[in-house]
């Protein structure tokens, strides 16, 4: 699992990974490595391995976010920032180390990137490129500029091909019911991150794509979305169709966004509308039990 | 001041993105920090036409009076109140602010 370059395709975009003064920790990337032909959508990162990661830099803090602490990790702030003299943008984590990192930053624009990292030790091993959490915002950034979002949510593919994508706050399901369709024989194309792509190459059609995840291994699959499920807890299972524009707000509150001006906003509300009105959006009220499996089925059957 | 008398203008403030979609809209902040992402919000046909017409320079009392046109003279005082407190809602979110 060890390489000091690797060419993967994420959502439908290559990443090229190299890395010229250590090996890369491959083995969550791998399973997306790419071989043959080139690609006209590539995105080359240079990684480096830096004994700390430059903070004191001349840009523009465009957007600020925060994830609260985990058993994982401690407490995590980043900020976006862009650098005026060369147009790039520039995401640094400032706190929050993980059990391999202690700061990570990446500068970037739509096809080229440094990913700066500095590990919590340093016995001169391979660095893991997959710095949590800022390489999901940069992953997030990149994907904007592509018609395409992450989403806090677990997407399923169906017996039949449809794909079921199921958003919502933490610990209120997503795992549990992609697990129950899964015992009904759906594949769970991810249970807790999931990228979206609606851009004129897909027809028009919301594709949901997995992405690696930092700490298991995780393949490459997709499913096209016919239903968006907005889900909640509920003594019993209820389902109640939501019109277009409720589907859009729901789903922004969901995406991971960086809505830092207007210009932003727009792009990412298009996508959400793009993926809402593509799709059907649903407010889903389950309790953890087989039957909501059926519940859902037959609304999507008589659509 | 965000006074709401029939006369009153508004405008779209800069801390919001309005996106119409069908009949319907979805309003969106402008923000530099994941806090506000709740403030994230959609507004039925009814609404979104509100905001098209004040946004389209008519007055409140201009605003209402189209209304009526629409829902009938028998629903004024329904339109009046419903309109007055979606107006009233949008300017304390900072959708919206009078114009000068």
């Amino acid at each position: 699992m060890i390489a000091n370059c690797l060419t993967v395709e994420i959502a439908g975009i290559t990443f090229r990974f190299h890395c010229q003064e250590r090996d890369l920790d491959c083995a969550q990337l791998r399973p997306f490595e790419k071989r043959g032909e080139e690609s006209d959508d590539q995105v080359d990162i240079e990684v480096r391995s830096e004994d700390s990661v430059a903070t004191d830099v001349d840009g523009e803090v465009l957007f600020t976010a925060r994830k609260e602490a985990t058993t994982e990790n401690e407490e995590a702030e980043w900020d976006l920032l862009r650098i005026a003299s060369t147009g790039e943008e520039m995401i640094i984590q400032r706190s929050g180390a993980t059990h391999n990192i202690r700061c990570a930053s990446i500068r970037f624009t739509a096809h080229r990137a440094t990913l700066a990292i500095t590990p919590v030790r340093d016995p001169g091993g391979a660095i893991n490129p997959l710095a949590y959490p800022i390489f999901n915002i940069f992953l997030s950034r990149i994907l904007s500029y592509r018609h395409g979002f992450l989403i806090h949510s677990s997407v399923v593919k169906d017996t039949d091909g449809r794909g079921y994508l199921f958003t919502a706050k933490s610990g209120t399901g997503k795992s549990t019911i992609a697990h129950l369709f899964e015992g009904e024989g759906a594949t769970i194309v991810n249970d807790d991150m999931i990228a979206v792509r609606t851009s004129p190459a897909h027809k028009g059609k919301a594709t949901a794509y997995s992405i690696p995840m930092p700490y298991y291994t995780q393949q490459p699959l997709t499913a096209e979305l016919s239903g968006i499920f907005f889900i909640s807890q509920s003594p019993t299972n209820r389902i109640e169709r939501l019109s277009d524009a409720e589907a859009t707000a729901r789903l922004l509150s969901n995406m991971i966004h960086q809505p830092y001006d207007k210009t932003a906003t727009a792009t990412t509300v298009a996508d959400a509308i793009r993926c809402a009105t593509s799709t059907t959006g649903y407010a889903l009220g389950f309790k953890p039990d087989g039957e909501v499996v059926e519940t859902v089925r037959m609304v999507m059957r008589q659509k | 001041m965000n006074e709401i008398t029939p006369t009153a203008k508004f405008r779209m403030t800069d801390r919001y993105v309005m996106a119409h979609v069908g009949t319907e809209a979805v309003l969106a902040p402008v923000s530099a920090s994941t806090a506000d992402m709740s403030k994230i919000t959609s507004v039925n046909s009814t609404g979104a036409e509100i905001l098209d017409m004040l946004m389209a320079g008519h007055d409140l009392g201009g605003t209402v009076a189209r209304l009526v046109e629409l829902y009938g003279e028998e629903n004024r005082k329904a339109v009046e109140r419903d309109a007055m407190a979606f107006v009233g809602k949008m300017l304390s979110q900072g959708v919206i602010e009078t114009t000068e």
